[in-house]
């Protein structure tokens, strides 16, 4: 009796929650961890059917459930457990983890579950998502601010040339006795042009800075990167970079976050930029290929003066910079984004000069 | 002024040269355009009367275009155009010989002004330095005597002292004064002051 005792006080002061049940599934067992999980005390639950410690879909489902167990011997959760929902007294619905084994010891039969309330883990894994998105997104935000200036230079190309073109419009109305009609349709295509390209800009910016829960899609590889370097681009319009990006005919679509992969683009390209200030020849390129079976393949190669041996650790770590005035963040964001997409960064030398980055991206979900 | 006069746009944005050619024209002007400060410097001396140029563009900016573009000696005003512009770019766009900034998208109107405060710099520049070649033609046409009288009475000789200085009559003197008036089309001691100045600044 000594043993079973023992047994009691463990059964009484685990932390998880332990639950008997008979092949009918009423509760034989409860102990007092249940009682803290479900909110029930052990007089209330005993002899209760199961099914009062489930939500729906669980509870109507749960006796078909153990039947078809019964009479196939087909496990769905016995011997395996996993994350399920339960349901509190109070009505509230929980994720927890539940495990499940089956014994029969003489006329003592029946399923023994092992609950463990994920309520915790869960609240904190969901923070810890909130906290990376918000950090990719003050990143994104953060080098927005940086282009801003530029960008802003940008969006007046076409303003201006849009401003000209009705000016002259007016003008030659004013002063021409008789205008040629297609000349004014003229001056006001090439003014609509200009508008429309002013409004395309204007998108490219507000759909990278806008607040986003990570979306996931089928996205044009082609068409993210090529948005990035117009983003990009700009900056360094006082330079000699030559941009290209080359793109294998009828890539597939890819699988992932559109904004957060542009974002990758962004930060890459600005690298191996600011990695070529003073170099001659500065090539950029950006090259896609269907690298394995699944995956687009992605390099963004520079011709710039490279990374020194050293640095390679550090180079995900963040506020780690090379750059004077650089955050340091770039790589260590676009490294954590790729993860969240199953993947990573790798680098390797440019030759003769200068830095690859290449990453997969998946083209299923 | 005869004929029409040239504006020389500078910028990278073909929306943006193509919409000021129009305009331009449509306001009775003849237009070059070149892509870059390079472009233009390649091209070497333009005939213009006014540069509109970008101050941002890929290779040489419009700063940097605009000082060797002084260097090399040739003063077309140039009007520089931004889309960002902050004082600190007019105050060093201002410094580097510009004659007015005006910032992207501009109105016709202002833009209009600009160019006609440049050309009519343009106009005076141009002017001033007529009236200087035909003071070195006409000083050209002086005997040697005559150009020594006329230096020792622009250096503040009387004729009694200029007499002296050449040991001639002052009777002589005054000939010979009134025929440098004369031969150089002026009336008066101040003029052939104003005018010397003109033909040897240095």
């Amino acid at each position: 009796m000594a043993q079973s005792s023992a047994l009691d006080a463990v059964v009484s002061t685990m932390v998880d929650g332990l639950i008997v049940i008979d092949r009918n599934g009423h509760i034989k067992l409860f102990n007092p961890a249940c009682e803290t999980i479900f909110g029930y005390s052990a007089e209330e639950a005993l002899g209760q059917p199961v099914e009062l410690l489930m939500p729906e879909p669980y509870r109507s489902e749960h006796s078909s459930y153990l039947h078809h167990y019964q009479r196939t011997g087909d496990a769905q959760i016995i011997g395996i457990g996993r994350e399920v929902e339960g349901r509190r007294k109070s009505g509230d619905v929980f994720p927890m983890h539940l495990s499940v084994g089956e014994f029969q010891e003489g006329d003592l039969e029946g399923y023994v579950g092992v609950i463990h309330d994920l309520t915790e883990e869960v609240a904190q894994r969901q923070r810890l998502d909130d906290l990376r998105e918000s950090h990719i997104h003050m990143s994104r935000l953060a080098s927005m601010n940086q282009l801003g200036t530029v960008i802003a230079h940008e969006l007046n190309q076409p303003l201006t040339a849009l401003t000209n073109y009705l000016s002259a419009g007016t003008t030659v109305v004013q002063t021409q006795a008789d205008v040629p009609k297609d000349k004014l349709v003229q001056l006001m295509e090439r003014a609509t042009e200009q508008a429309r390209r002013a409004a395309d800009m204007l998108s490219r910016m507000r759909g990278f800075v806008e607040q986003g829960k990570t979306c996931k899609g089928y996205h044009d590889i082609e068409q993210l990167a090529r948005d990035a370097l117009a983003l990009v681009r700009p900056s360094f319009r006082n330079t000699s970079i030559n941009f290209e990006i080359e793109a294998e005919d009828a890539l597939p679509e890819v699988y992932c976050d559109g904004i957060q992969i542009q974002q990758v683009f962004v930060n890459l390209i600005r690298n191996g930029s600011e990695a070529m200030d003073g170099i001659d020849p500065a090539r950029l390129t950006i090259m896609l290929d269907s690298g394995q079976s699944d995956a687009v393949r992605v390099h963004v190669a520079d011709t710039g003066k490279g990374l020194v041996a050293d640095n390679i650790e550090t180079l995900f770590t963040p506020f780690m910079s090379e750059k004077p005035d650089g955050m340091g963040v770039g790589l260590s964001i676009s490294n954590s984004i790729l993860q969240a997409h199953g993947t990573q960064l790798s680098i390797r030398e440019n030759l003769p000069r200068g830095t690859v980055f290449s990453f997969d991206l998946p083209t299923k979900d | 002024m005869s004929g029409l006069r040239t504006i020389i746009i500078i910028d990278d944005d073909d929306a943006v040269r193509d919409s000021l050619s129009i305009l331009l024209e449509a306001h009775g002007f003849s237009i070059q355009t070149f892509v870059s400060g390079d472009a233009f410097l390649q091209a070497g001396h333009s005939h213009g009367d006014c540069i509109l140029m970008d101050v941002r563009m890929p290779g040489r900016d419009g700063l940097t275009t605009l000082k060797e573009f002084r260097a090399s000696g040739c003063n077309i005003p140039v009007i520089v155009m931004s889309g960002h512009a902050d004082v600190a770019m007019a105050v060093t766009a201002l410094k580097s010989g510009a004659i007015d900034f005006v910032e992207k998208p501009f109105d016709a109107g202002e833009l209009l002004s600009a160019i006609g405060r440049a050309l009519a710099e343009r106009t005076a520049y141009l002017d001033a330095q007529n009236a200087r070649l035909e003071a070195e033609r006409n000083f050209a046409r002086l005997t040697p005597r005559e150009k020594e009288i006329a230096s020792l009475l622009v250096s503040g000789e009387p004729n009694k002292g200029v007499a002296r200085a050449l040991d001639i009559s002052v009777r002589t003197v005054e000939t010979h004064r009134a025929n440098i008036l004369s031969k150089l089309d002026i009336r008066s001691l101040s003029d052939l002051v104003r005018l010397m100045m003109d033909v040897a600044p240095s």
